[in-house]
């Protein structure tokens, strides 16, 4: 291997510890969630899929309601949970929030349908227990995890991490729009 | 709506003895099938997941499991014709869901409707099926007429309606965040009781205690018409991370009756308050939840100290099922309400 073709590499390997740069934030409410989501929707660029997952009631779809007000979406997002698929549009944007809970297994979770909106143009897709999936996805997603907090029952911590050097560059992006917020660790 | 309309039978209304709706239902997990005569005569109610299509057809589709709606359905029209032990050639028209609900399963019965519209030659219905919930009870109470508060509580939806003197439909009130049908499914997945979670909760709760444990009512102070429930699950869960003991044998059965105390009490008090607001003298309930035994008793109890009429139907028409699809289709029939062959699906709506 060459000179250029060593620099080249080591560049790759130092770009691919950015990647799946897992950050880590403490909300102290229900309304820092819902923020937190509205600048996430800051990084965000059609066709890009977003996985959540965490324990019930830690704070997923707070998380995308706040997404959805950051992208525009006047509509109040409720729990895709029975529906197992909800879409909302505005303009040319199509959001698809799923919510795999209540699926067992791949053959249910393609029942549905969501191969179509995976990187489909204009789309941005968030999936809830979305872990369900994750072996079976093509492109590069993100991946955001919620916990409860047990010294404050208002509280959570959430961590964002994505796989690929675009969601790396994004995430960073993300972090410094999050401290400026004053999200610490 | 005039595009491809199908033309229609030479039966003309007047001439008619009977008209037979045929319903499907297709928006969520079941697939469902009905045969309603003038839109009150369930002359046949199906539903895939009942013990006894299970047994009867599990040989032929080994899973009549959830969501198989393309397995299911044409097993499910012939069999709701066969019971009605009628043939598809006296159907007037179909009626159908098509909002809102899980896309791919509202295509299977969209679908199958379209098909039986367009080579039968018969009009075809796509109804709204929560509006379908508020006309559930209309199939046991044809002559209750409207002006009244609708309450439509289940796992996907819990909405309230203000149902006005000419039929128009206006939605007052709406979860913010989960469903209540949703919060007992979840809690009962929770605590390891059991799917679905609704009836297991309903029969563990009537052995404890709900003023046991203090439970928060979310919202019922928010002087809206809207609900929230997640605060209430999130409480629940928080407790018992603080306080294991609490799943205990001898807690367990007192900690669910408090948490669906809870849940009755919000939309007692809502559904209520939306009845007076809007100077109606009847409240319905309907929807999966409507099969709750507290649910059915406390909103029992207020309605007598209110003298308010209270009208909720058999726990079989609470559910999602096809008879209530056909009756709404009857009325919007007889209107001379038919969809075009285009007409899509959709996963939310407006009713």
């Amino acid at each position: 291997m060459g000179k250029t073709g060593k620099a080249q590499a080591a560049k790759e390997r130092a770009l691919s510890l950015v990647y799946f740069k897992d950050l880590t934030i403490n909300s102290a409410s229900p309304q820092k969630t819902k923020e937190a989501g509205r600048l996430f929707a800051r990084i965000l660029e059609y066709g890009d899929v977003v996985l959540l997952g965490g324990e019930l009631g830690a704070g997923k779809t707070t998380f995308i309601s706040g997404t959805a007000a950051g992208l525009g979406i006047d509509e109040n997002l409720s729990s895709p949970s029975f529906t197992i698929l909800n879409i909302y549009t505005k303009s040319k944007l199509c959001l698809v929030h799923a919510d795999f809970y209540r699926l067992d297994g791949i053959d249910d979770i393609l029942n549905t349908g969501i191969e179509q909106y995976l990187g489909a143009k204009n789309t941005l897709t968030f999936i809830e227990w979305g872990e369900k999936i994750k072996d079976f996805l093509k492109k590069d997603f993100a991946q955001i995890y919620f916990e409860y907090n047990l010294l404050d029952k208002n509280a959570r911590t959430i961590s964002i991490k994505g796989s690929g050097p675009a969601w790396g560059k994004k995430i960073i992006k993300l972090g410094k729009l999050l401290k400026n917020a004053h999200f610490g660790n | 709506m005039q595009g491809n309309l199908p033309l229609l039978k030479k039966n003309n209304l007047k001439n008619q003895e009977k008209i037979l709706i045929l319903g499907i239902e297709t928006s969520c997990d079941d697939t469902c099938a009905s045969v309603v005569e003038d839109g009150k005569v369930i002359l046949s109610n199906v539903i895939a997941s009942q013990h006894e299509i299970h047994g009867k057809y599990g040989g032929v589709v080994p899973e009549l499991a959830s969501r198989r709606h393309v397995e299911a359905i044409d097993i499910i029209i012939n069999e709701a014709l066969l019971q009605a032990k009628i043939k598809m050639s006296q159907i007037s028209a179909v009626s159908v869901s098509n909002r809102p609900g899980l896309i791919g399963s509202l295509l299977v019965g969209v679908g199958a409707a379209k098909a039986i519209s367009y080579s039968k030659k018969i009009p075809f219905m796509a109804v709204n099926h929560l509006k379908a919930h508020l006309f559930s009870n209309f199939l046991e109470v044809p002559e209750m007429g409207p002006c009244f508060t609708g309450l439509i509580v289940s796992g996907g939806h819990t909405s309230l309606y203000s149902v006005g003197q000419n039929w128009e439909i206006k939605e007052v009130g709406h979860t913010v965040d989960d469903a209540a049908g949703e919060a007992f499914d979840k809690i009962a997945r929770f605590l390891g009781l059991g799917y679905p979670g609704g009836p297991v909760i309903d029969r563990l709760a009537s052995k404890g205690n709900p003023s046991r444990f203090e439970m928060p009512r979310p919202m019922i102070e928010s002087g809206d018409l809207n609900f929230s429930f997640s605060g209430l699950k999130t409480a629940l869960i928080y407790k018992t991370k603080k306080e294991p003991k609490i799943l205990d044998e001898n807690n367990i059965a007192d900690l669910v009756a408090s948490f669906q105390d809870a849940i009755v009490d919000v939309l007692v008090h809502k559904t209520f308050k939306a009845c007076r607001q809007s100077g109606f003298e009847k409240i319905l309930v309907s929807g999966g939840v409507a099969a709750n035994s507290r649910l059915r008793s406390m909103f029992a109890q207020k309605a007598d100290s209110e003298g308010i009429k209270l009208y909720i139907p058999p726990i079989k028409l609470c559910m999602d099922n096809a008879a209530m699809v056909a009756c709404l289709g009857y009325y919007d029939y007889i209107a001379g309400n038919f969809s075009d062959l285009s007409v899509e699906v959709y996963s939310r709506s407006d009713i």
